[in-house]
């Protein structure tokens, strides 16, 4: 896309030389009748049509053989339809006689010098004389005052420079002698990339700062001269990314945007800025703007997640229409977003800017590639910047190695995750592909891992947040009384904050099977270093309708942004009416009547300290509470159940005898005591007074005594003994070091 | 014949050599006016080396191999000539490398090469401030407390956790220390204990008093006492636009750039009266106060200076412009110190209203933030590996 808006670049300039050079022969008449052939040939160009705008561009230079304008205006269609390599040697060849012809007619324009530059800079061996022309032409540019072809011939002397500091870049140097960077070892073994990082190479220090230099010279004097100029905008803005300027990266933009308003790249430019500097909601919004400018082909291309997708899931992905598509994109996002509490998706913004890292470093309009259609750029999409960049000059002594032989070889490490990627390129061009069978490598590594946030997860360390959640019958038909239950970690979360106090933000959001929000709960406390777990324990309750959920519960500390998360499914059932039903078992620090000595008839009755985690300490008591539902009552509206209460052993860690005792909460069952080695059994009857409703509440103390720390399942289950039918639940506790 | 054409090779290097290692007419030059370089090209020298190197190179050649070996140029001047063509070549090319580097480094300056001492930072540092032989460095590791004796040493950490420190400053005398952060201000007690939040919000701004802590809260500048213990918005004003640093000057009136003006404010009672105010046509990043002069750095625009003599009127003075981004300033009598990013720090003259520019430190490497205090000014290298500098602020090159 580069090469495609430099032509339409380009254009507007030729086309006012074609004018100015059209006004000032105006009165031959062989001109004018080129000038018009001229102008229909390139509206068959602009059409697509580049045979007929040829022929019509012959014709001119055959009406008006002295006219400069003809032979360039073929020499360079001719030059634009031609790619870098051997292929098109004639027509190069074709092309530089016409635009020889148009110099020798018009000596010393610019414009002719730098598309012969160009010219030069695609035919392999004559690359070097490129930067020659190109000076020529800036020579000529300064001296006519050409600002257009000044700006353009300055990107183009800039971006000789920026290769060449590519090549050198991040240069390292091998101490060993007689070794040479193994790229099928290094497959094999990440410790061959690690010592080749750690022991036996070394940085070169300043490698390529002079064209670094250079380059930024050119870019600047570039923009100087013409504030719109794109390549120049990209080319600046990209070394001043990779010299972790992002102060001036954002200055620059700002300063340009006034020139270039609705440029889409620029603004991508601007939030990755923003972004390194952690100013995650400017990035946000900078980001937003830029994907609204982008046209909609070049923006699904662009953001589309087949690159960060499994190769199976990438194929569905890319057969989903545009709705689906979009569908498919928010949940996506939603799920990778690792904070709701903060303003900005950091997932997304991430993506993004490694999508405006990928274009502004490894685009190449030479090879009309967009950088993160690139090999490096897919690795930097999935996977961040990586931590570790090292270059090796070109292999000159084993010739053997045909990998290396007169290429740059570049290493990534990634020292959290192993993964490593070699790439090889031709020194001074701005491309590298994968290295032997790096591809394959690479896609193994996508298969496993297709995207990671390392670098994100550095900057937003997020603990876990333990969540109970137990559903009970609502009070109106088709509702479902849902309660979350979270153990926040607060002293965690406060750890190692040298602050007295600390703002903690919570939140609960819970979105249905489209990603609707259906609730979103959001407030802050103060928390004391003193007291870190006076807010620890958070409850939500709320009336869902049945189906399925997703749940985030979230907490951030203000002072050192350290979060945490409980996210999960969650499916909320149905209690029909009149339906011999059961809660969930809700599990318990304390459970306590809130008026002592009285028999509690719902919830609300009972003061309730719900244990979020699930989790208890021996000799702890483990409070239950539950709810039954359409019981059946005989002509007395008097029910009869029998209740099997059994703790399972599941996983356990250390061998004792299992003993639990109940000590309170159930006054039928108050003493009662049972044993076993895997398993304890508690079954009593009951007899319940409906009075007017089918809902009965029950509650009990476990005291765990001396049972031994392990994973617990606790099944409840009820008999209605008037019509037989029994109901069962579970919930799996553990016993664990205090 | 032959050795004569060696040994004429030989002398012509050697004396070419001499000539360009015999010292230059021009000595030390005091700081203060425009330094004017006088380096030897290094594409003549290294020509030179190149040459005589060939010459060697050529002359062992002859020795080992014969004056006369079979071939177009087998004899030994043709040897010598092609030796020391193709050395003093390489030399050149290698040279004017170096001359080109150089002139882009030192394209707004003449080296200067203070003495510096150096010391390693942790994590990533932002922002520096400095009471008596304490330097205090805030970034993402927290506040570093280093001592600057006869070299930098760090003798403590506060406000561990603290994420986004951005601004910071440490009372008189002792005083508590005051961080600013895009969570909130805390202050700290003087030597040890944890910080007490006294206000949320993002604070970017930061300068203390004996009595009080001023600071710039999103778009207010608030006051609040030392003592402060509690979470609250605290009498200030509010100036319309985001504030990006302020500063007390010896009159006891604040000083605070926006991103569009500069603001003179009074302190009254607990509070802050406007004085006056000039608006600006940038975005300014630092501000750095020296009796009635005020310098702003402004990135891409360079500097500006102002006339505060008059509080009600601030007035421009002049501008500077030579470096590409102007990331941070400190003024020192005459001295104006520039952090320049990757360009290093650059030296100006500012004891006329045209500031001049006397030479450029590039070695201090990504000079990011810096600060005088107590005649030596402290540099923040941002570079691969986080360091802070000292020189003397009244260096002599």
């Amino acid at each position: 896309m580069h090469q495609c808006r430099r032509s339409h670049h380009l254009l507007p300039a030729a086309l006012s030389l074609l004018l100015w050079s059209a006004t000032s022969s105006a009165q031959t008449p062989s001109v004018r009748s080129a000038d018009s052939i001229i102008a229909r040939a390139l509206d068959r160009a602009r059409a697509g049509d580049t045979s007929t705008a040829l022929r019509e561009l012959s014709l001119a230079t055959r009406v008006a053989p002295r006219y400069a304008v003809a032979h360039f205006q073929r020499g360079i269609l001719l030059e634009r339809s031609t790619s870098l390599g051997m292929s098109d040697i004639l027509r190069r060849r074709e092309a530089s006689n016409e635009i020889k012809e148009a110099l020798e007619l018009d000596a010393g324009n610019p414009l002719y010098l730098m598309e012969l530059g160009r010219l030069r800079a695609k035919t392999p061996f004559l690359r070097l004389d490129a930067e020659r022309l190109f000076n020529r032409a800036l020579d000529a540019a300064i001296k006519r005052n050409d600002a257009r072809v000044l700006a353009e011939v300055r990107w183009e002397l800039g971006q000789i420079h920026d290769r060449r500091y590519g090549t050198m870049a991040n240069r390292r140097m091998v101490t060993n002698p007689g070794i040479s960077f193994d790229v099928t070892e290094a497959i094999s073994d990440w410790h061959y990339t690690a010592d080749f990082f750690g022991q036996w190479s070394q940085p070169v220090p300043n490698a390529g700062e002079l064209d670094f230099d250079k380059a930024e010279e050119l870019y600047r004097a570039a923009l100087d001269a013409d504030s719109t100029h794109l390549g120049a905008t990209v080319g600046l803005l990209g070394l001043l990314l990779e010299a972790r300027r992002y102060e001036e990266m954002i200055s620059v933009a700002q300063a340009l945007r006034h020139a270039q308003p609705a440029e889409p790249r620029l603004l991508l430019a601007l939030g990755l800025a923003y972004h390194r500097l952690d100013r995650e909601a400017d990035a946000g919004f900078a980001f937003d703007t830029a994907i609204g400018l982008l046209p909609s082909a070049e923006r699904r291309e662009m953001l589309g997640l087949e690159r960060v997708l499994r190769r199976e899931a990438a194929a569905e992905y890319g057969a989903l229409g545009d709705t689906g598509r979009s569908t498919f994109e928010a949940l996506y996002w939603d799920v990778a977003d690792p904070l709701r509490l903060t303003p900005v998706n950091e997932a997304h913004v991430e993506f993004l800017a490694r999508v405006a890292h990928a274009d502004l470093r490894f685009s190449s309009p030479e090879f009309h590639m967009h950088g993160w259609q690139t090999d490096r750029g897919t690795i930097l999409i999935r996977y961040g910047q990586p931590p570790m960049v090292g270059t090796l000059s070109p292999e000159t002594q084993e010739i053997h190695n045909s990998e290396a032989i007169a290429r740059i070889t570049t290493v990534w490490w990634y020292p959290e995750s192993k993964l490593r990627f070699i790439f090889v390129g031709p020194p001074a061009f701005d491309v590298q592909n994968f290295a032997g069978d790096f591809r394959a490598y690479a896609e193994n590594a996508r298969h496993l891992t297709p995207i990671r946030f390392d670098n994100l997860r550095a900057g937003l360390p997020i603990d876990s947040v333990p969540v109970q959640v137990a559903r009970f019958r609502g009070d109106r038909p088709g509702l479902t009384d849902v309660s979350l239950f979270a153990d926040l970690p607060a002293a965690r979360l406060l750890r190692g904050s040298d602050v007295q106090q600390a703002t903690l933000e919570t939140g609960l959001f819970i979105s249905d099977v489209a990603r609707h929000t259906v609730v979103e709960a959001r407030d802050s406390a103060i928390v004391r270093l003193e007291k870190p777990d006076a807010v620890s324990s958070r409850s939500w309750h709320r009336a869902l309708r049945p189906g399925e959920y997703l749940y985030r519960v979230e907490a951030r500390q203000g002072v050192s942004g350290r979060s945490a998360r409980g996210l999960s499914a969650m499916q909320v059932i149905d209690f029909p009416p009149g339906r011999l039903e059961l809660s969930d078992v809700l599990v318990a620090r304390r459970i306590a009547p809130l008026v002592p000595g009285t028999t509690p008839r719902r919830r609300s009755d009972l003061l309730i300290n719900p244990n979020g985690s699930l989790a208890f300490a021996r000799s702890d008591t483990m409070f239950l509470y539950w709810e039954t539902y359409g019981l059946t009552g005989d002509s007395n509206r008097v029910a009869r159940v029998h209740i099997d209460l059994s703790l399972r052993v599941d996983k356990i860690q250390r061998q004792d005898a299992l003993v639990v005792r109940i000590i309170g909460g159930l006054l039928d069952a108050t003493g009662l005591s049972a044993k076993g080695d895997e398993r304890v059994t508690l079954s009593y009857d009951k007899v319940v007074s409906l009075d007017g409703t089918d809902r009965t509440v029950d509650y009990l103390a476990l005291n765990l005594g001396e049972a031994p720390e392990g994973v617990y399942t606790l099944q409840l289950s009820v008999k209605d003994l008037v019509t037989q039918r029994t109901v069962t639940q579970q919930r799996v506790v553990q016993v664990r070091q205090p | 014949m032959t050795r004569r054409a060696v040994k004429r090779a030989l002398l012509a290097a050697a004396i070419g050599a001499t000539v360009l290692t015999i010292p230059g007419s021009a000595g030390a030059q005091s700081i203060g006016v425009p330094r004017v370089e006088h380096r030897r090209p290094r594409s003549v020298l290294y020509a030179l080396f190149g040459a005589i190197t060939g010459a060697g190179a050529g002359a062992s050649y002859i020795f080992t191999q014969g004056q006369s070996e079979p071939g177009t140029c087998g004899s030994a001047s043709c040897v010598v000539t092609v030796t020391v063509g193709v050395g003093g070549l390489i030399g050149y090319i290698i040279g004017r490398e170096y001359d080109q580097l150089h002139a882009l480094q030192y394209r707004g300056g003449a080296p200067l090469h203070p003495p510096m001492v150096t010391t390693q930072l942790a994590g990533e540092p932002v922002v520096l401030a400095a009471r008596d032989s304490t330097v205090l460095v805030g970034g993402s590791a927290g506040v570093q407390l280093i001592r600057s004796g006869v070299g930098l040493s760090a003798v403590g950490q506060r406000a561990g956790g603290v994420r986004g420190i951005v601004a910071l400053d440490m009372a008189p005398s002792g005083g508590p220390l005051a961080v600013g952060s895009v969570s909130g201000l805390y202050l700290y007690p003087p030597t040890k204990g944890p910080g007490t939040l006294v206000r949320e919000g993002n604070v970017g701004a930061v300068a203390m008093s004996s009595t009080a802590v001023y600071f710039g809260a999103g778009t207010r500048i608030e006051v609040a006492p030392l003592r402060a213990d509690t979470t609250r918005v605290w009498p200030g004003v509010e100036l319309g636009s985001p504030v990006r640093d302020l500063e007390l000057d010896s009159r006891g009136l604040l000083w605070v750039v926006t991103d569009s003006q500069l603001v003179s404010l009074r302190i009254t009672g607990d509070s802050l009266t406007r004085a006056g105010s000039a608006m600006l046509d940038f975005t300014a990043r630092r501000l750095a106060i020296d009796g009635t002069r005020a310098v702003i750095a402004a990135g891409e625009r360079g500097l500006r200076l102002f006339d505060i003599s008059d509080p009600a009127a601030p007035r421009r003075t002049g501008t500077w412009t030579t470096a590409h981004f102007a990331y941070d300033v400190s003024l020192v009598g005459s001295r104006l110190y520039v952090a320049a990013g990757p360009e290093g720090v650059y030296l100006l003259d500012v004891s006329t209203s045209v500031p001049t520019t006397i030479g450029l430190v590039h070695e201090l490497g990504f000079a990011a933030t810096l600060l005088s205090h107590g005649g030596s000014t402290y540099v923040i290298d941002r570079g691969r590996t986080n360091m802070l500098h000292r020189i003397p602020s009244e260096f002599q090159d």
